[in-house]
């Protein structure tokens, strides 16, 4: 197979002369360079961008940030530079849409900072109740290089931002019966999808759940509605979305993430918040054994270094890494997860309660490489999800090996 | 960026940037408009570029989102319907061609700079923005698509 595809491409060329492509490259950068002339640019929101780059210049990852719960410098890393670009000014000035939009009265959102360069942009925002406490903290960030990526295993267009910044009715944000956040995105575009509104709810984040994207990839072909009853499976991201009468519901973070919903949603759910109600594994040496697919399907069962188990009241989070010493012969880039893992939380009485993968992304390390991260919601017998009482969790199971968990 | 800059940029790059474009977009006339935008904004970009490594990088990167944003827009629809005649297909129009026409272009695209370009996943990831295990799992998808496609070609 390999061959004739890389035989396809081999005839894949263009067709018009390199003179041809470099004269049209450069009658359209001129044209370009005349249009951006001919254009008044959007005052700035100086209000905001000053209190930014003030919080910015007492310094990132210090007292400045103290009280939000967000750990900037896991977040900002060594790229602490405000810049006052049109990347941030678009940031900054979303904020304000933002602050407008969040419904529930006892939550106030906060702009804390904005960083990057010119052509990547974070900005951050502390979401904190009326009476200053904090809450939770959220970031939108646009990376047009990939340097901030590997911090946040995401990226995202400028131009989406703008669509959300720009789009009606954006965000609402509550806290759910679960004490969760819940957020509400009403996405009426005005331009790539009008007449369509899209709804996206998010509740119950979990801690390093810290992205999610929702992107309609592709309106033209609707290619989102082809796959959305294929999947009956509970997670902790629901998605609804109303398409000229057309009512389904996402139910899979996973299917999310496959058909691109990079869109916006990027939730930094408190690592601090969510350690008040967290159980972990302490012990961790003992691996488990997880089965892979290398690259022609050929099952591997491959044993895992655990890095960290989390579990909250309605899911768990396995951070984890392949032992590819066990494998030398195959690259880590050739092997695919199955997702089968059986993971099962034990009670003080011995009674077993199941869970159900529900997303799987990548955490880095601090050697730079990557372990692998994958949530669990908790459910019944039905796979409907639940919450449980944590006091009544003892330990979880993990593909047979158990851990102990306090 | 200078012309000549430009001139080198296009005999190493244009023809990945073009079949990354295409195994977006599935035709020619919209991979070639991709391509020049691409070279356009390299060709306005103050960017310093560290290697030849990160031009290359760079491009698939805005390539990527150029297809993306045409796959979004209603320009690329209103244009879709108004015109009669469907995109050409390849010249050396086959099977596989037709194979790749049927993968959405999030598996192509992934199966493109995997097989073609030699990309590893970490690298895809973080051109594509997504996560190592998406990369994975569109791969394997992606294969197992045409696989299937293929076998049942000589099952017929």
């Amino acid at each position: 197979m390999n061959q004739r595809f890389i035989g396809f491409y081999d005839r894949i060329t263009p067709e018009s002369s390199s003179e041809e492509f470099k004269d049209t490259i450069m009658r359209k950068a001129e044209n370009m360079k005349k249009t951006q002339n001919n254009t008044v640019r959007r005052p700035k929101n100086k209000l905001l961008i000053a209190a930014a780059a003030a919080v910015l210049t007492v310094g990132v990852g210090t007292a400045a940030f103290a009280s939000g719960l967000i750990d900037f410098n896991r977040v900002f890393g060594n790229v602490i530079t405000a810049e006052n670009s049109a990347g941030a000014e678009q940031l900054v000035s979303g904020a304000e849409d933002f602050r407008y939009h969040v419904s529930d009265e006892d939550y106030i959102v906060i702009p804390k900072g904005v960083t990057g360069t010119e052509k990547s942009v974070v900005a951050a925002f502390e979401i904190a109740r009326k009476d200053g406490a904090p809450f939770t903290d959220y970031l939108l960030y646009q990376p047009e290089e990939t340097r901030l990526w590997s911090t946040f295993h995401s990226s995202a267009d400028l131009d989406d931002i703008r669509s959300y910044s720009s789009g009606t009715d954006a965000f609402d944000i509550s806290i759910n019966e679960n004490g969760n956040l819940s957020v509400i995105a009403n996405y009426t575009a005005s331009t790539d999808l009008t007449g369509r509104t899209i709804r996206i709810r998010c509740a119950d984040l979990y801690e390093y759940m810290d992205l999610l994207y929702f992107v309609e990839e592709n309106n033209v072909h609707n290619w989102f509605t082809e796959d959305i009853h294929a999947t009956d499976s509970c997670t902790p991201c629901d998605a609804e979305f109303f398409t000229d009468g057309y009512n389904a519901v996402f139910t899979d973070t996973s299917d999310i993430v496959l058909h691109e919903l990079d869109w916006i949603v990027e939730f930094v759910y408190s690592p601090s918040a969510a350690a008040a109600s967290c159980l972990t594994a302490d012990d961790i040496s003992a691996g488990f054994t997880e089965t892979a697919f290398i690259d022609n399907n050929e099952r591997l069962e491959l044993p895992c270094i655990v890095k960290r188990i989390d579990v909250n009241a309605i899911g768990v989070t396995l951070v984890y890494k392949w032992d590819m010493s066990a494998a030398p012969n195959i690259s880590e880039s050739e092997l695919t997860s199955a997702l089968d893992m059986d993971v099962q939380l034990i009670t003080h009485d011995g009674e077993r309660i199941s869970t159900q993968f529900t997303f799987g992304s990548g955490e880095p390390d601090e050697n730079g490489s990557y372990n692998n991260l994958v949530s669990m919601n908790i459910v019944d017998d039905n796979n409907n999800r639940i919450a449980v009482d944590l006091n009544d969790i003892a330990a979880i199971s993990i593909n047979d090996v158990e851990y102990t968990l306090s | 960026m200078n012309g000549q800059e430009l001139d080198k940029h296009i005999q190493l790059y244009r023809s990945t940037v073009y079949r990354l474009a295409y195994s977006y977009m599935k035709n020619r006339e919209d991979a070639e408009d991709i391509s020049q935008d691409a070279f356009v904004k390299l060709y306005i970009s103050d960017e310093n570029f560290a290697s030849e490594e990160n031009v290359k990088a760079w491009l698939i990167r805005v390539t990527i989102n150029l297809c993306k944003n045409m796959l979004r827009s209603s320009q690329r629809k209103t244009r879709s319907e108004l015109t009669a005649e469907p995109h050409s297909p390849p010249p050396e129009h086959d099977s596989m061609s037709e194979y790749i026409a049927g993968l959405k272009p999030q598996y192509s695209a992934v199966l493109y700079l995997f097989y073609y370009e030699g990309y590893s996943v970490k690298e895809i990831s973080r051109m594509c923005g997504i996560s190592s295990v998406a990369v994975r799992t569109r791969l394997s998808r992606g294969r197992t698509m045409l696989k299937e496609m293929l076998l049942k070609e000589e099952l017929l």
